[in-house]
């Protein structure tokens, strides 16, 4: 009897042992990314599919270099009556004075002075200046000779490095040139059969054509400030990133020329990131035709490095989320401008020259956007707040709904419906945020 | 498990005092684990949800733990309460 019960204490001790051994092999398996040097470091979860081409399809025959001039932002004036931008302007210059006395939440001054303050290390760059000169940045010695070791290596390198100055996802990408704009800062962007890149002020920038790689860099923004939109205090976060990836940029760029290599560095100039990162496996494009990230959701920049460091390239990821898009349209709904698209599936149907066309998405009408944008005094980002995929991570349940959403795409629907019955994507209290306690640029807070 | 009466009853007839050892069905011990990884599932979640400021989905993750907690002991005392009763009727 005694005998007998010793061994069944054993056996269950045992049976115990076992399955803390299994769960947690299967937990490492499932959770943490396999240690691949092509792919270490992607921070690919294990429900986002590797895929040959982007889920979104490209139509070769339309989709090409893209002048950057043609976007919104630089000629809004092109695409509406003087009336209509006069009309923008003086509904901007009506709340500024709201913005000014600090009466509204989320625009109280010291709201407004946290996002301009975020732009500091941004404003000190642009193409070919500050952190992003294309000049080699050496303190001493003479230029080294180019660092040679296999593709596979130098991409675990330089995703290592990229983590250490500050990129929250990483990838790599064989240069796409489409993705690369015509025009942009002013200057015809050319291809040109030389060692090292160059530009001609106010009239040409030249990429070597030897640059055969892109880094695309996912930065994320703060999740308890994204949920702040629209307002100046969500802004901060924005501007913020944009500066982050100033420094992260710029640092990668001075890393890799180091190693004897050509290196550009660029945020939202010299190309399209969103294509950059969708080809190098970090996420897919959304219906909010922005970049959505399956780790970090909607709240996150991107920036790119542009190279000829062989390196191992990535491959797109597809996690489900054009079906997730198709079933959701949470982010059409509550846009205040009316400006994202309530098609069901996207298309190739541009709305408007502000769109590179040739590309499958949805299309926005980046036109009401940015007359919201200019209205509200700030960069709106409701999309980004209210989209299912913007979570802080802090509980296991987020990780099942995306790995149910990815593998299991019929249950979309009911996740989206559920995802707002639990009430996350609304607005939060602007002046509760300034109580809270803040990790490292308010990504992790309490 | 061995209930007083049986005890008391296989000791008068026989002088010995016999043991009598039910086991629970396999499933109902199925439906405790599944029960209790339930619970600890929504008490992560609220207290993840506490962690991601999001109100909304604290209370409802909390209202289910209770609503979950309740009804798995209202089950458990009910099937005891049962269960005594069909012995003492036997």
């Amino acid at each position: 009897m005694d005998e007998n019960l010793k061994r069944r204490d054993f056996l269950t001790a045992c049976a115990g042992a076992g399955g803390l051994a299994t769960g947690g092999f299967a937990s490492s398996a499932v959770f943490q990314t396999d240690y691949d040097e092509a792919e270490v470091a992607s921070l690919r979860p294990w429900w986002a599919e590797q895929v040959d081409e982007a889920v979104l399809a490209i139509d070769d025959d339309v989709y090409a270099r893209f002048n950057q001039h043609k976007n919104v932002l630089n000629a809004y004036r092109d695409y509406v009556s003087e009336e209509r931008a006069q009309e923008v302007e003086d509904k901007k210059v009506a709340m500024r004075a709201d913005v000014e006395a600090g009466t509204l939440p989320g625009y109280r001054r010291e709201d407004n002075a946290l996002m301009l303050a975020g732009w500091t290390l941004r404003g000190t760059g642009n193409m070919n200046r500050g952190l992003r000169s294309w000049a080699p940045q050496r303190r001493r010695g003479e230029p080294p000779t180019p660092w040679e070791t296999t593709p596979e290596h130098a991409a675990n390198v330089i995703k290592r490095a990229a983590h250490f100055f500050g990129a929250g996802a990483v990838g790599i990408a064989s240069l796409d040139r489409r993705h690369i704009f015509s025009r942009s800062y002013g200057v015809d962007i050319h291809f040109e059969d030389v060692e090292e890149p160059y530009e001609i002020e106010n009239e040409k920038a030249v990429i070597p054509d030897k640059v055969r790689y892109a880094i695309a860099i996912v930065m994320r923004m703060s999740p308890d400030v994204a949920a702040l939109a629209p307002s100046q205090l969500c802004d901060a976060t924005t501007s913020l990133g944009y500066s982050r990836l100033e420094f992260t940029v710029g640092h990668l760029g001075a890393f890799i020329r180091n190693l004897g290599y050509t290196a550009i560095p660029s945020v939202n100039g010299m190309g399209s990131s969103p294509p950059f990162a969708v080809d190098a496996g970090l996420g897919e494009m959304g219906r909010t035709n922005r970049f959505i990230s399956p780790i970090f959701g909607p709240a996150v920049q991107l920036g790119k490095v542009l190279t000829e460091l062989p390196m191992a390239a990535d491959k797109p990821i597809n996690f489900g989320l054009k079906d997730f898009c198709t079933a959701c349209g949470r982010c059409a709904e509550t846009c205040p401008s009316e400006a994202l698209s309530f098609d069901e599936q996207p298309s190739f149907d541009v709305r408007g020259e502000w769109n590179n066309p040739g590309h499958q998405t949805w299309y926005e009408d980046s036109v009401r956007c940015f007359e919201f944008w200019e209205e509200s005094n700030s960069y709106c980002s409701t999309c980004i707040m209210v989209c299912p995929w913007a979570k802080k991570d802090k509980t296991a349940l987020h990780e099942i709904v995306k790995a149910s959403s990815a593998k299991m795409p019929f249950l979309s629907r009911l996740l989206a419906s559920m995802d707002e019955r639990f009430g996350y994507g609304r607005m939060k209290d602007p002046d509760a945020w300034w109580d809270l306690d803040l990790n490292e640029h308010g990504i992790d807070s309490w | 498990m061995v209930t007083q009466s049986e005890a008391n009853s296989a000791g008068k007839e026989t002088g010995y005092l016999t043991l009598r050892i039910r086991k629970r069905p396999w499933y109902v011990w199925l439906l405790r684990a599944v029960w209790v990884l339930w619970l600890l599932f929504w008490l992560e979640f609220a207290i993840g949800s506490k962690q991601e400021l999001e109100p909304q989905a604290f209370s409802t993750a909390v209202k289910v733990l209770i609503v979950s907690v309740l009804l798995g002991l209202g089950l458990y005392f009910w099937r005891l309460r049962e269960g005594r009763k069909r012995k003492v009727e036997a």
